[in-house]
C-alpha cells in the first residue's frame, strides 16, 4: 500500500491550510479585498483547528502525585500514529495545536499589515509558514524535517520583502535570504553526514544505527561532525549565538508583523526540530553535546541581554532580547541532554517548552502593540517615541508593560514560571549525578543566567518607564488596526492568567515532552482498528 | 607493461578535473568565469558519483546542479550583473580569513573521514559498490512504491513505509511559493505603493 488514506486524514489541517493559503494568493490577485480574505485566513484557521480536534483534543490531565514519575500521561503511549514519514505523539501534536494558536494571533495581527493589493500574499505566507511548523513538528525523517523547516523559511523571505519598499527593508530582506540559505546549507551538509553515517533518513532508525556498537559507520567522527553542523544551521533559525547576529538588522528593517513573526516562527520550528534530532539521538553515546549546548546557552545569553542594554533603537533591543531568550531555551535543552532518561532531563525538555510557549505569547503581543501603535507610513523605531504613552493609549501601554514584566520574568507573570523552571532543572542538574553526569558548570550556568535575567530586567523597566513615566514630546496616531491591539491585550491577559495559574500549561508542556523519553528502538507498527474506521497504524515499542 | 587500471585512471581525470576548478572558482575574481568553473567541476563530482555505483546521485547532480541551478546562475550573472559587481575584490585579510576557515574544516572533514574504519581502501576491495544499481529503486519510492522493502513480510509495517510522495507534494509548494516571491521581485517599480520611498 504506497500511501495510505489513513495519512491523508491526519495531515489534513496541514493540507487544509495550504490550501487556504493558495486559495487566498490566488484570489486576492483578481479581488483585492482586504476584509473578505482576511476572514477566509481566519476560517481557515479555524478548520484546521478542527481538523485537528478531531485527532484528539491536547490532554490535559491531573498532576501525577507521585513526584518522580518519569512517565507521566504514557499510559497513551499506544496513540502514537506513525503516517508515512511523519509521526504524530505527543510533542508533534502539542506543537501542532500551538501553532494553530499562532496562525490565528498572526491573521488577526495583520489584518491592517502591508499594501491592500499584496494582503493575500502576506496572509497566505503566514498560513504556509504555519503548515510548515505543523510539519516541522511532526517529522519523523530528515527529508520531512528539512522540507518542513524550509516551509518555515521560504514565504519568511516573501513577507520580508513585502514589509515597507525602502532601502532599509531590502536590506533586511537581502541579508536574511543569503544567510537564512547559508544556514539551510549547512544544516543539509549536516544532514547529509546523519545518513552517511548511519545509513537512514529515519530519525528512529539513526538513533538505533549509532547506538549500536558493532556498527562500522556507528559513533564515529562523521555522526559527530553531522550533528555539530545540524546545530550550526538550526542556532540560525533560533537566533542562538553562532549565526545570531543578522537578527537586530532585519527585526530594525521590516515591519512590526513581520518581526513578530520572525521572533516566534522560526524559533519554534528550530526548538522542536532540537528536541528531535538531538534528545531523540540517543545521548548516552556523546556527552560533548551537552557540553556544547550549555555554552552555546551562556554565550547566546550574554550576548543578546549585554548588546540589548545599549540599544535605543525598540526594534533592535527586542531583537537582542529576542537572541537573549534563546539562550535561555538552550539551558532547558543542555540539561535534557546531560540528564536524559531521568526525571531531571525531562523537566529541562519541558520547561524549555514551556517557556518557548510563554516566550512566543509575549512577543506577539509586544510586536502586536508596536503595530498598533505604529502610524500607516513608518514603524516605530525609538524607545522614545513610546513616551507618554501610558497616558494617551492606556489599554495598550499598560498591555505592553505588562509584557515587559512578564519578558523579564517578574513573579506573578508567566515569564517568572519560565524562568523558574528553567533554572530550577539546571540547579537540579547540577545536584543530581545522574548517569555520571555530575557538574558543577550547570551551577555557572544558573548563576550565569540569573545575572542575565538581572541586566535584562534593566533595560525591560526602560521601556516601561519611557510608557509611563515620561512625557510625550511627539503625538504619534495609531494606525494599525484594532486586530493588533486585539493581539496585545488577548497576550497580555494570556500572560498574566499563565502566570496566576501556571498548572494546566506546566501539565500541557510535560505531558508534551514524555513520549520523548521512551526507548527509542526502531518502531514496531502494528494494526489495530480505530472509532474512525480508518486502518491507522498504530506503533508500539517493546 | 602493466594494464592500465581504468577504473583508478578515470578517478583520478575526475579527481582532479574537480580539485582544480574548485579551486578557479576561489581564485578567480569574475562571477561569469566563477558560475563555468563551478560547471566544471560539479560535472566531474558527477562523474565521481557514476565511478563510485550511485548512477542516481550521479544523474541528479548533472540534471538539477549542472542542468537547472548553474545556467539559471549564469544566465541571472549575465543578465543583471553591472559594473562593481560583475568582478570582486578579496582582500588580503579575507583571504587570511577564508583559509583558516575553509582549511580547519578540511581538516576536520580529513580526520572524521579517516576516522570511519568501513572507509578505509584495505576494505573497500571486498565490496565492490559497482554492482549497485540504485536509479530505479529510488525513482519507485519517490513515487510511493517502497520496491526495495519488498521482502518485507509484516504488511502493515509495510503500509507505514509510504514513500517519498508527500515530501514530493510539499517541495510543489515550496515551488508555488517560490514563484509567487520571484513574480513580485519582478514587478515592474512603478506598480510600489503611491508615497513609499521607491526602491533607492
Amino acid at each position: 500500500m504506497p500511501t495510505s488514506l489513513d495519512m491523508l486524514f491526519r495531515m489534513t489541517p496541514e493540507i487544509l491550510l495550504i490550501v487556504g493559503a493558495v486559495w487566498i494568493i490566488v484570489g486576492n490577485a483578481f479581488a483585492p479585498q482586504r476584509a473578505g480574505w482576511w476572514v477566509m485566513a481566519l476560517a481557515t484557521v479555524a478548520m484546521a483547528g478542527w481538523a485537528l480536534a478531531q485527532q484528539g483534543m491536547p490532554v490535559v490531565p491531573a498532576p501525577s502525585t507521585g513526584g518522580e514519575s518519569v512517565h507521566v500521561g504514557s499510559a497513551d503511549a499506544d496513540s502514537v500514529v506513525v503516517a508515512g514519514l511523519a509521526i504524530h505523539d505527543e510533542l508533534a501534536q502539542a506543537i501542532r495545536w500551538f501553532a494553530i494558536v499562532l496562525a490565528f494571533l498572526l491573521v488577526v495581527m495583520a489584518s491592517r499589515a502591508g499594501a491592500e493589493s499584496l494582503f493575500g500574499e502576506q496572509l497566505g505566507s503566514i498560513l504556509l509558514i504555519l503548515a510548515g511548523i505543523m510539519i516541522a513538528a511532526s517529522a519523523t525523517n530528515l527529508v520531512l524535517l528539512f522540507l518542513g523547516l524550509e516551509l518555515v523559511s521560504i514565504p519568511t523571505y516573501i513577507l520580508l520583502f513585502l514589509g515597507r519598499a525602502n532601502r532599509q527593508s531590502l536590506e533586511a530582506t537581502a541579508k536574511y535570504f543569503l544567510l537564512s540559505i547559508l544556514a539551510s546549507a549547512v544544516m543539509l551538509y549536516g544532514f547529509s553526514f546523519l545518513y552517511g553515517s548511519t545509513g537512514s533518513m529515519d530519525l528512529s532508525r539513526i538513533s538505533a544505527n549509532v547506538r549500536e556498537p558493532a556498527s562500522p559507520l556507528g559513533a564515529g567522527g562523521i555522526w559527530t561532525m553531522g550533528m555539530v553542523l545540524v546545530l550550526l544551521g538550526l542556532s540560525f533559525k533560533l537566533g542562538s549565538f553562532p549565526a545570531h547576529f543578522y537578527a537586530p538588522d532585519v527585526y530594525e528593517g521590516t515591519t512590526s508583523v513581520n518581526a513578530a513573526l520572525l521572533a516566534v516562527a522560526p524559533k519554534v520550528a528550530g526548538i522542536v526540530a532540537l528536541v528531535r534530532l538531538f534528545l531523540m539521538n540517543s545521548m548516552e553515546v556523546h556527552p560533548f553535546l551537552w557540553h556544547m549546548f550549555l555554552l552555546l546557552a551562556l554565550a547566546t545569553m550574554t550576548i543578546g541581554n549585554v548588546c540589548a542594554l545599549w540599544q535605543n533603537n525598540i526594534r533592535r533591543l527586542l531583537a537582542y532580547s529576542s537572541i537573549a531568550h534563546a539562550g535561555y531555551m538552550l539551558i532547558g535543552l543542555a540539561v535534557a541532554l546531560a540528564m536524559w532518561k531521568t526525571s531531571t532531563g525531562l523537566q529541562g525538555a519541558s520547561a524549555t517548552l514551556f517557556y518557548l510557549v510563554v516566550y512566543a505569547i509575549a512577543v506577539l503581543g509586544t510586536f502586536a502593540g508596536l503595530a498598533y501603535l505604529a502610524s500607516a507610513r513608518d514603524e516605530i523605531q525609538d524607545v522614545e517615541q513610546l513616551a507618554g504613552m501610558g497616558r494617551s493609549y492606556p489599554v495598550v501601554a499598560g498591555a505592553l508593560g505588562l509584557l515587559m514584566f512578564s519578558l523579564s520574568g517578574i513573579p506573578p507573570l508567566a515569564g517568572f514560571w519560565g524562568k523558574l523552571g528553567l533554572f530550577a532543572s539546571a540547579v537540579e542538574a547540577a545536584g543530581v549525578s545522574a548517569a555520571g553526569v555530575r557538574s558543577p558548570w550547570f551551577l555557572v550556568l544558573v548563576v550565569g543566567g540569573a545575572l542575565n535575567a538581572a541586566i535584562a530586567a534593566a533595560y525591560y523597566l526602560r521601556i516601561v518607564r519611557t510608557l509611563f513615566f515620561r512625557s510625550g514630546t511627539q503625538q504619534l496616531a495609531p494606525e494599525g488596526g484594532s486586530g493588533a491591539r486585539n493581539v496585545a491585550v488577548f497576550a497580555a491577559l494570556l500572560t498574566l492568567a499563565v502566570g496566576i495559574l501556571p498548572g494546566p500549561l506546566l501539565v500541557a508542556t510535560r505531558n508534551a515532552t514524555c513520549g520523548l523519553n521512551r526507548d527509542r528502538a526502531p518502531l514496531m507498527v502494528t494494526a489495530a482498528p480505530v472509532s474512525s474506521g480508518h486502518q491507522d497504524s498504530i506503533v508500539t515499542r517493546p | 607493461m602493466a594494464p592500465i587500471n581504468w577504473h583508478t585512471f578515470y578517478f583520478l581525470l575526475f579527481a582532479l578535473t574537480a580539485g582544480v576548478f574548485a579551486v578557479a572558482v576561489a581564485v578567480t575574481s569574475n562571477v561569469v568565469r566563477m558560475a563555468f568553473y563551478l560547471v566544471l567541476c560539479l560535472s566531474a563530482t558527477a562523474g565521481l558519483f557514476f565511478l563510485a555505483g550511485a548512477d542516481f546521485v550521479g544523474a541528479m547532480q548533472i540534471m538539477i546542479y549542472v542542468g537547472g541551478t548553474l545556467v539559471l546562475l549564469i544566465f541571472g550573472v549575465m543578465l543583471t550583473a553591472q559594473g562593481p559587481f560583475i568582478s570582486m575584490k578579496t582582500r588580503s585579510g579575507e583571504w587570511v580569513l577564508g583559509l583558516l576557515a575553509g582549511g580547519s574544516l578540511l581538516a576536520i572533514l580529513i580526520s572524521a573521514a579517516v576516522g570511519v574504519r568501513a572507509w578505509r581502501p584495505v576494505e573497500l576491495e571486498e565490496h565492490s559498490p559497482q554492482a549497485r544499481v540504485t536509479a530505479s529503486r529510488l525513482g519507485m519510492g519517490l513515487l510511493g512504491a517502497r520496491v526495495d522493502q519488498l521482502d518485507q513480510s509484516d504488511k502493515t509495517l509495510r503500509a507505514g513505509m509510504s514513500g517519498y510522495l508527500f515530501p514530493f507534494e510539499i517541495i510543489s509548494v515550496h515551488l508555488l511559493v517560490v514563484l509567487i516571491g520571484a513574480a513580485y521581485l519582478a514587478r515592474p517599480k512603478k506598480r510600489m505603493r503611491p508615497g513609499e520611498e521607491t526602491q533607492a
